[in-house]
């Protein structure tokens, strides 16, 4: 019995031992025919993404002879997991970046030295994507003179753009010319498609019904800045400091305490006070009764058919402002490959099939057929027949964000799509006025960091204030931004100086 | 054999001239004592080992605190030194300090209201006659701990929202509703919190107590009652008194955990994720919090090297405090002492 | 003592008790109504809820976040499964290897005690931060997605050591000694005589390390992957309920209008909590004789 129990405790104990000290060097050592993609998705469903991404991984097999193993985040955790990937040294071979991840950007996240450098290997194993834009636009991708991540092409060149349903539109006889001639903004034709709405009985039953008639999408950083021209230097709009780029204006100014704010918040206020907002708005589910949408950005048909998915109306986009090409409005979507991989060819080799292969790419934005989408068949504005993709609502894959995975133009033409919708949105971007900081990126500096992170949580809070109308009554506007000025004053002066320093050290060059 | 004796054996043996037989003895001693103790050694091996790998050696990463961290290896060119900038970033930023001041400024709260007010509901539950119905109370009360913070929040959504319950009652009593979230509630935070956090504690806090006084000789109280005692009499004379002590230990035993916050409670009620005020937020962030953001809030630059000092000087003045009180505890009573 | 104690149950009810009982109904329905609240929010639909307010008792009872979670919902049933495997390996893994390493700490005769106790006390102090472990775990144990990450960082935790040690040194020496004498190993000892003594420290050990296991929300958050739903823990789901319930409202194909998502979130937290809270509620006796003597002693 004795000796039975002293082998039953040496077995034990040897198990944990060479259990903890095996599974210590018993690490995955990555296999050499497989890439590591951690890929961006968007808010939507992604139960079924296992069967797009086996798919993906076969024909990539079949065609380039190595495989892809995707690791998906939505838009809730991206930032977080990759950060915490790089941190930790983890393996993955190429990721998504951008300027919208306001927690680490591409930029410096390439300053850093996170990427790895592509100057070279760009050209050589992804020709089509390179030989696909300007060498001009490449220079947005520039950290220090060195490429460190591939460009999703889509359409750079940003203006504020405003949805407003077919109907009113009609009824109003509006058109673009007629806002260019009038020097219209996005308030008065807002104001106007408003009263129309509360005038018409057929439209508008109940009369005014807040928060289902209008929506104030994505707020200030969009909206205003585009509507203008102000670049904010390749970081987030949040952090105060701007130039009028479209004036050519290399001055750092302060938004918060520039006019443009300043029509902001009366333009939030008088929605609000009349009564168009409801307080919870984004709350609230989309819903039919929606008549007019800020968009954000102006893009002459995303917006049309993605409204036409949700809300199923269709409606008219309008355009305010200057199309502006800046370094945060190209960078926002890249693909970039961790410093750390040994793969950089076959990364590179499988984002120029992204880009020349149209069926694999839409396999990765949209799905399968039958499955994700349907063919269906509608008519344009000269009567001609077309056929569009139709999102099948139950589909388990729904990452909506085309963007994302390599250049959009290779997507699907969707509803409300015109036949050359490519060259149309190309042509936008080939006529745009370039940001004097073109090719600049602010990259703070480690003691500035904790300024930058109390200016932004101010300037959120307050936006957010206007946008939802948890502003004081008791307060005026002016008030109450000279309030917030005062909150962010502490901050200010040194992340202005800071940046038209690295501008004016940019400029120089 | 005690230990005491085997090691003025091994002094004994130091004493004599020759060098090598001296070694030999040392030697033959300590093997000796690792063979006695070969069994117990192995049974501790386990947990040793796990706690090894899992805790001691991660200890290396702390030198993250005193450099600009990017990525590994940790002793790589990339990771630059900047040795007492994060510490520099806790002492001067005045944030910081409103930090620290909610953290303690809360615990001390918590504590000193608390620890009392829990001896108070114990010493009044132990003059229920029905031991049933007791039962039935403990019962009820022991319910919210066993409810985690990541589910309590939706109930914290349901009572504080717009629509939530305290705002219809105010609604049916015509009175203005109370937005929770906003800057202007600000002031109610603390009391908020207070009140979370009794629900979730309190009562098992009781039940501890109550406990505690289970264990008092029911001779004594049944003699004082004969000697014609009124209740209250007993209970000032004879319970208190033997509550005082466990209160007082219990009190000291919570100063250690001063500077360390319920994660949970703080993270989710004040919906640091959602869009309450910013005024709010910074006025319940404790340093917990600040750490969890500093890694894992989108909205403010990912630094883990800012991280790690901080979370390193909780741990130091933790220590020190836990090692004061720990001092303090041994004064009062030694039984009770930690290590 | 017999006479005293009948007339001690003879005294009749005073204001006192009265008093004494309406504050401990009171603190019962302030521990309750949360509860409450979830479950009568639970009983009705969304917009109720936006019309009415959250009550305690629901306006219009409805059952249709309940159909919507059992419909949609194989989910929960998978985390259930999932967090049960976990709480009971987990469980009996960590009492086996805690008591373990408290019963040589508790004897008086084990010279390298006096190492091995501040080796652990210092983890309890200082635990390194997110990084070095996501390292560890993620890279050297290569235990992302798997169950280990669930059980094994959390085994021989320094609190419960300490409190089996207190209970296993409260017995008596003669009873190891003797045995010892008989020519019983050390290990022996510690598995038919001092296991089997103690049972009812056991009890409380395991109860509060199922209870840990139970409600750990924060390490599924790290090391599993939100597509990975075969390893969902009932706390990870919880954690997550808010996007997890728009995305059963999607699969369904039902955008937009007509949408639980409050009620269901609150449904799937009580289909989610109430049973186990009964479990715990029924071995709660446990805990608070441990927390008793670990309250005081350590």
């Amino acid at each position: 019995m004795k000796k039975f129990v002293t082998k039953l405790t040496a077995a034990v104990l040897l198990m944990t031992t060479a259990f903890s000290v095996a599974s210590c060097f018993g690490g995955d050592e990555g296999d050499e025919d497989t890439i590591r993609y951690i890929v961006y998705t968007g808010g939507g469903s992604l139960d079924d993404a296992h069967r797009i991404y086996s798919k993906v991984d076969s024909i990539v097999y079949e065609k380039l002879g190595f495989h892809v193993d995707f690791e998906p985040y939505g838009y809730t955790d991206y930032a977080n997991k990759l950060s915490m990937k790089i941190a930790t040294g983890e393996d993955f071979d190429m990721c998504y970046s951008g300027s919208l991840l306001s927690g680490m950007t591409y930029s410096s996240a390439a300053a850093d030295g996170v990427f790895a450098d592509i100057t070279e290997a760009l050209p050589q194993y992804a020709p089509d994507v390179y030989n696909s834009l300007d060498a001009k636009v490449w220079e947005a991708a520039k950290v220090d003179g060195k490429i460190y991540g591939v460009i999703n092409e889509q359409l750079f060149a940003r203006s504020t753009g405003v949805a407003i349903d077919k109907e009113v539109v009609e009824g109003l006889g509006l058109t673009q010319e007629q806002i260019d001639t009038n020097g219209w903004t996005y308030r008065d034709v807002i104001r106007k498609a408003m009263e129309y709405i509360e005038a018409d009985p057929v439209i508008s039953p109940e009369g005014k019904v807040p928060s289902t008639t209008l929506i104030l999408g994505n707020g200030w950083d969009e909206f205003i800045m585009q509507s203008h021209g102000l670049d904010a230097l390749g970081a987030n709009s949040y952090y105060p400091g701007v130039i009028e780029a479209v004036d050519g204006k290399t001055q750092v100014i302060n938004q918060f305490e520039s006019k443009y704010f300043k029509e902001f918040a009366d333009f939030c206020r008088e929605m609000h006070e009349e009564g168009w907002i409801a307080e919870d708005q984004d709350r609230l589910p989309v819903t039919s009764n929606q008549r007019v949408r800020l968009t954000g950005t102006y893009y002459p048909y995303v917006s049309d058919a993605a409204l036409y998915n949700s809300i199923g109306r269709d409606f008219v986009q309008f355009q305010f402002g200057e199309p502006l090409m800046s370094t945060a409005n190209v960078t926002s979507s890249m693909t970039a490959i961790n410093v750390r991989s040994t793969k950089v060819d076959k990364c590179l080799k499988f984002i120029n099939l992204l880009h020349t292969d149209k069926e694999l790419f839409n396999l990765l934005a949209i799905g399968e057929e039958g499955l994700e989408y349907q063919w269906k068949t509608a008519y344009d504005e000269n009567d001609k027949e077309y056929q569009y993709v139709n999102y099948i609502k139950t589909s388990k894959y729904k990452p909506m964000a085309d963007w994302a995975y390599g250049t959009e133009f290779n997507a699907y033409r969707k509803r409300g799509y015109s036949e050359t919708w490519v060259e149309e949105v190309k042509a936008i971007n080939s006529g745009a006025v370039y940001s004097p900081a073109y090719g600049f990126a602010f990259v703070p500096d480690r003691d500035l960091e904790g300024a930058l992170d109390s200016a932004y949580l101010v300037a959120q809070d307050y936006i957010d204030m206007f946008l939802d109308g948890s502003f004081s009554n008791n307060k005026n506007n002016d008030q109450i931004i000279a309030e917030m000025n005062q909150a962010m004053a502490p901050y200010v002066s040194q992340i202005i100086s800071a940046k038209q320093q690295q501008l004016n050290a940019f400029l120089a060059k | 054999m005690s230990e005491l004796a085997e090691e003025k054996g091994v002094e004994s043996e130091v004493q004599s001239p020759n060098l090598q037989t001296i070694r030999n003895a040392k030697m033959r001693k300590k093997l000796n004592k690792l063979y006695r103790n070969s069994s117990y050694l192995m049974m501790c091996l386990p947990i040793v080992i796990k706690t090894v790998i899992f805790s001691i050696v991660p200890m290396l990463w702390f030198v993250m605190a005193f450099q600009d961290y990017k990525f590994p290896p940790l002793f790589g060119k990339q990771n630059t030194w900047v040795w007492f900038e994060n510490f520099e970033y806790f002492f001067t930023s005045g944030e910081i300090w409103d930090i620290v001041g909610n953290t303690v400024g809360l615990n001390l709260m918590f504590i000193f209201i608390g620890t009392p007010l829990t001896a108070i509901m114990a010493l009044f539950m132990n003059e229920m006659h029905s031991r049933t119905t007791t039962k039935v109370f403990q019962t009820i009360w022991f319910i919210p701990y066993l409810i985690s913070w990541s589910v309590a929040q939706y109930a914290s959504w349901g009572i504080m929202e717009s629509n939530g319950l305290i705002n219809t009652v105010l609604g049916h009593l015509g009175m203005e509703p109370i937005d929770f979230y906003a800057a202007s509630s600000t002031g109610l935070w603390p009391l908020i919190l207070f009140l979370w956090n009794m629900w979730k504690g309190q009562g098992y806090s009781v039940i501890l107590d109550y406990a505690a006084l289970q264990s008092l000789d029911t001779g004594i109280m049944e003699a004082a009652e004969l000697d014609g005692a009124t209740r209250l009499q007993r209970m000032w004379y004879i319970e208190v008194p033997h509550l005082r002590k466990i209160v007082a230990i219990q009190l000291i035993m919570s100063m250690g955990g001063i500077v360390k916050s319920d994660f949970g409670m703080f993270w989710f009620l004040p919906k640091f994720e959602g869009n309450s005020a910013l005024e709010l937020k910074k006025s319940v962030e404790v340093l917990d919090v600040r750490i969890y953001r500093l890694v894992n809030d989108p909205r403010i630059k990912t630094d883990y090297s800012k991280a790690t000092a901080i979370g390193l000087i909780q741990s130091i003045v933790g220590m020190v405090i836990m090692l004061a009180t720990n001092w303090i505890v041994k004064k009062l009573d030694e039984e009770s002492a930690f290590i | 003592m017999e006479e005293v104690l009948k007339t001690r149950k003879r005294i009749k009810i005073t204001r006192f008790d009265v008093l004494n009982c309406l504050w401990m109904v009171l603190f019962s329905l302030y521990c309750l109504l949360p509860l409450c609240i979830m479950v009568s929010a639970s009983f009705s639909s969304d917009a109720t809820l936006s019309e009415y307010g959250y009550t305690l008792f629901p306006k219009k009872v409805t059952m249709d976040a309940y159909k919507f979670v059992f419909e949609s919902g194989g989910l929960l049933l998978r985390s259930y499964l999932n967090s049960i495997i976990v709480t009971g390996a987990g469980t009996i893994l960590n009492l086996f290897f805690s008591a373990m390493i408290a019963f040589p700490l508790s004897k008086y005769d084990f010279a390298y005690k006096h190492w091995i106790t501040p080796l652990l006390l210092i983890t309890m102090l200082f635990s390194p931060g997110l990084v070095p472990t996501y390292i560890l775990i993620t890279q050297f144990l290569d235990w992302k997605d798997t169950i280990w990450v669930l059980i094994i960082p959390q085994i021989g935790t320094t609190f419960n050591i300490i409190l089996l040690r207190t209970f296993f040194s409260d017995i008596p020496r003669e009873i190891g000694e003797s045995a010892k004498i008989d020519g019983c190993s050390v290990f022996r000892e510690f598995l038919t005589i001092t296991m089997p003594l103690s049972m009812p420290a056991l009890a409380t050990c395991s109860v509060l390390m199922a209870l840990s296991y139970w409600n750990d929300w924060g390490t599924p958050f790290l090391y599993i992957d939100q597509f990975n739903t075969d390893l969902y823990t009932v706390q990870y789901l919880m954690a997550k309920l808010e996007v997890q319930a728009k995305s059963w409202y999607e699969n369904a194909g039902l955008m937009g209008e007509n949408q639980n998502i409050n009620s269901v979130i609150m449904a799937t937290c009580i289909i989610g909590t109430l049973p186990i809270m009964f479990v715990f509620l029924y071995l709660q006796k446990y805990i608070v004789k441990g927390m008793t003597v670990g309250a005081v002693k350590g």
